[in-house]
């Protein structure tokens, strides 16, 4: 029923059987999800659904005890945000990794400079202009609008930093980003940009795993939703094919009627 | 620096072009205060002596700023990163000891004694950096440990004693003069450059402002933090070293206790010249404008007639003064930034 997709169709990421415990409690109990490309997935459910676990085992920031992960179909091992990084997994955290008193470019390319050898090979420098130069590329082909790229951070609205964020994260090779609230904090031209980028980025040929809790949002951005419920899937739905009452029903009761009626 | 590029130098960057108006524009107020609280001060000390502004007398500032601005240099990049580092003034004289045990003591030539100065600074600052990374502690205790460790030591391996007998040529280091200036200046000027260098062009440099900004959201970029940290740690720990070797050979000795103290006026320093306790901030011209101010309130304050302990009095409420200011400062700019946020 909700799989209207070519079932022959390798997703970009697939995670079967995850499952993860924190002491005595399951936090994730054997929960499958796949994403593919050009597909935005949303991830739904309430505080402690099991979303943020699930995301961080992705992301590399935590180990599932059991479970795989494949990427094109081939089984790999994510067991650091560097491994994750590697595999062009990326993630946008809520809070905004950014540092207010750096500028964009800065910022862009922290921890992967661009270098520019002088002294041949003894010695590199940060190459300014090249990153400048590629930061107004990027920015450019996402249609973020910045005004000028060489003031802090600090002065930029959270729209545009969010943006700011997120290009950072499709920047280096990026086949799947993770964006978790990436709108909480926003107003709604803000918000707008955001959801915008994200079209934008999908339309690229990126997959995007979208956590929010702001349904319309959501329904606005996503191809399809992922519901969660106390470390369980409920199920998920196409976004054509379902609705507010539904999800919100899935949400809070648990039940995944479609499933109860088959 | 930069080769200047035809392709990219050709474009039309209106945009950049004024956020480089603004940002040499907050360059000018942010060194302007410190260059206007200098001109004060040197224009209330002429008030009491008319002929105080002299050649002689600056010359003997700069020469006494030399040791701070040098202190004020490393601990900024310390603090850029959200650090601090309290043991620059005693680290500074197990330095100057070590230099003179192999150099009084063992008859040690100057090519082993200078290196072995900066190395045992650097080394001080090592067990700072890996009491700060590895052990987790706050900068804070780590290096208020080291400035008692580093104290002791430096007793320790004197005797408690002054320690006289430097070759000849030694002096030079500190007192000599090429071309109508102080040498000490010369090195201050290459320290300058070099760290200028290191704070504008290279991962040490940049990450300790990006760790100072946002450390957890550096982390996540996958830097390696520890080793970083580090790295601002030793290289602080070294200046501490280099400005031994300047001190010692200006009062041709070493002395075990000369370096405490220092510590206050590095880091009053420091924040007069734009840096901020909370990280993410601060240069090494303001470092160095910084220390010129410090040893002019110095000097002045000794040229006044003002007893020693007072003067301690007066540099420390100028330290808690410039960081007072530096919070009100932060405290307005969050009020903007946050207004921003929601535009």
């Amino acid at each position: 029923m909700t799989q209207s997709r070519d079932p022959s169709a390798v997703p970009l990421v697939e995670m079967r059987g995850i499952s993860r415990a924190f002491g005595g409690v399951a936090a994730l109990q054997n929960v499958d999800l796949a994403v593919y490309r050009n597909e935005v997935v949303a991830l739904l459910g309430d505080n402690g659904a099991g979303k943020s676990t699930l995301i961080k085992i992705l992301a590399g920031a935590l180990s599932a005890d059991t479970g795989e992960i494949l990427l094109d179909g081939k089984k790999v091992s994510i067991d650091s945000p560097r491994d994750a990084k590697d595999l062009g997994i990326e993630t946008v955290y809520q809070d905004l990794a950014l540092c207010d008193n750096l500028d964009v470019p800065t910022n862009l390319f922290l921890g992967r400079e661009l270098m520019r050898p002088i002294l041949g090979p003894l010695l590199s420098i940060f190459d300014r202009r090249r990153m400048a130069g590629e930061t107004r590329d990027l920015l450019g082909r996402l249609k973020i609008e910045l005004g000028s790229l060489q003031i802090p951070v600090r002065s930029l609205s959270g729209g545009q930093r969010q943006s700011v964020a997120i290009a950072k994260s499709v920047y280096f090779n990026a086949k799947l980003v993770i964006m978790d609230e990436p709108t909480a904090a926003l107003g709604v031209r803000q918000t707008e940009r955001v959801l915008g980028l994200v079209r934008e980025l999908r339309q690229s040929g990126l997959a995007i795993v979208y956590i929010s809790h702001i349904l319309e949002d959501v329904f606005r951005v996503a191809d399809r939703m992922v519901v969660l419920k106390n470390g369980r899937k409920i199920g998920e739905r196409l976004t054509e094919r379902t609705n507010r009452d539904e999800i919100v029903r899935m949400m809070i009761t648990g039940v995944d009627d479609a499933a109860e009626a088959a | 620096m930069a080769a200047p590029s035809p392709e990219v130098a050709g474009e039309a960057q209106p945009a950049s072009a004024v956020g480089g108006v603004r940002i040499i524009a907050w360059w000018i107020a942010e060194k302007l205060g410190a260059l206007l609280i200098l001109a004060l001060i040197l224009a209330v000390m002429t008030v009491f002596y008319p002929d105080f502004v002299t050649t002689s007398n600056l010359l003997t500032i700069g020469l006494q700023a030399t040791t701070r601005a040098i202190l004020a240099i490393g601990v900024t990049l310390v603090i850029v990163s959200g650090g601090i580092d309290l043991s620059v003034g005693t680290v500074m004289s197990l330095s100057m000891v070590g230099m003179a045990t192999i150099m009084i003591n063992m008859g040690g030539p100057m090519w082993i004694g200078i290196p072995v100065a900066v190395a045992t600074g650097a080394f001080a600052g090592l067990l700072n950096g890996v009491l700060v990374t590895f052990g987790g502690l706050p900068p804070f205790i780590a290096t208020l440990g080291m400035l008692g460790i580093a104290q002791g030591t430096a007793l320790s391996l004197s005797k408690g004693y002054s320690m006289y007998g430097f070759p000849p040529s030694f002096e030079f280091i500190g007192g000599g003069v090429l071309f109508g200036i102080p040498f000490p200046l010369y090195i201050l000027v290459a320290v300058a450059l070099l760290m200028g260098f290191v704070f504008h062009h290279t991962r040490v440099g940049r990450y300790a402002y990006a760790i100072g900004g946002n450390e957890e959201g550096v982390r996540r970029t996958g830097v390696n933090i520890r080793r970083y940290k580090m790295s601002l740690y030793i290289i602080c720990g070294a200046l501490s070293g280099t400005a031994s070797i300047v001190l010692a050979s200006r009062i041709n000795s070493a002395h075990p206790g000369v370096g405490y103290g220092y510590e206050l006026d590095a880091i009053a320093a420091s924040v007069i010249g734009g840096a901020s306790l909370m990280g993410g901030r601060g240069s090494v011209s303001g470092a160095i404008i910084g220390a010129i101010i410090m040893a002019t309130i110095r000097f002045g304050l000794n040229v006044l007639g003002m007893s020693p302990f007072l003067q301690q009095i007066a540099v420390g409420a100028i330290l808690i003064a410039a960081v007072f200011l530096d919070n009100l400062r932060l405290k307005h700019e969050a009020r903007v930034s946050k207004a921003r946020f929601h535009r």
